[in-house]
């Protein structure tokens, strides 16, 4: 349990900051998603997504339930960082960089309205019309357009697991 | 594999695709809960993969780390739950 905090404790803050109206709902949060981690260890599965894909996705499903119960606005402020101090923190912190930055990779491949729409949903929690607005995009192609992001994304993340598996086959 | 099993699978990628991002009203869920008792070995968390890979993207060098507090109060429930 405290390896877990210790090493996906900033990720999973850094998350519940991001789509949290504030400091008091994202600290509940935060509980409420470690306490379901533990619960559902046991599935997870590390050929399907990693550690930290898993956490970030129980986080992220935690979050927007309670911002859909809520249905609130949320806050897009980025997150500050922060240096690191601790050598151990810093070795866990460059695992999740290297993770971070590999999902960035994949990021760059896609169309960058798909890119755009995306990012704008997932990461800023906005909803259709918002970044219909924000982008003057049909509503309708903002759909398509993450639709098509997500279906690339999944394309070019099983590519790349094939490609491990073959690298893995003596 | 038939047409119809891949426009079945079609299908449910967009609605596993809409759910991740905007959500699905409840006639899509009805649909996508109808669609995926036709096919249950489907991955139905492919798309959530996909969303929390995209949040990893966005994480920065170094976030902040969890409030030394927040972790003793997590640890507490954790002990209780």
């Amino acid at each position: 349990m405290d390896e877990c905090l210790q090493k996906y404790g900033g990720l999973v803050w850094s998350i519940a900051r991001k789509l949290c109206p504030n400091h008091a709902d994202a600290e509940d949060a935060v509980q409420e998603v470690f306490i379901e981690v533990w619960r559902h260890a046991g599935r997870f599965d590390p050929q399907v997504a990693s550690e930290a894909t898993y956490i970030t996705m129980i986080a992220r499903r935690r979050l927007i339930d309670r911002f859909r119960r809520r249905s609130r606005q949320l806050d897009t402020a980025s997150i500050q960082e922060e240096m690191v101090e601790s050598t151990s923190r810093h070795e866990e912190q460059t695992e999740i960089e290297e993770e971070a930055a590999r999902a960035r990779e994949y990021m760059q491949q896609l169309r960058p309205e798909q890119q755009q729409v995306l990012e704008l949903s997932i990461t800023h929690g906005l909803s259709q019309s918002e970044i219909a607005e924000a982008t003057n995009l049909p509503l309708g192609t903002v759909k398509t357009h993450a639709r098509r992001g997500l279906m690339r994304l999944r394309e070019l993340l099983g590519a790349d697991q094939v490609e491990t598996t073959k690298g893995d086959t003596p | 594999m038939s047409d119809r099993w891949q426009s079945c699978e079609a299908r449910i990628l967009e609605l596993l695709a809409d759910q991740a991002t905007f959500g699905l009203s409840a006639d899509e869920q009805e649909e996508l809960r109808a669609l995926l008792a036709i096919m249950p070995d489907f991955d139905r968390d492919c798309m959530h993969r996909m969303a929390a890979t995209i949040h990893l993207a966005s994480v920065g060098k170094a976030p902040e780390p969890l409030p030394p507090s927040l972790q003793q109060r997590i640890r507490a429930r954790a002990f209780h739950a």
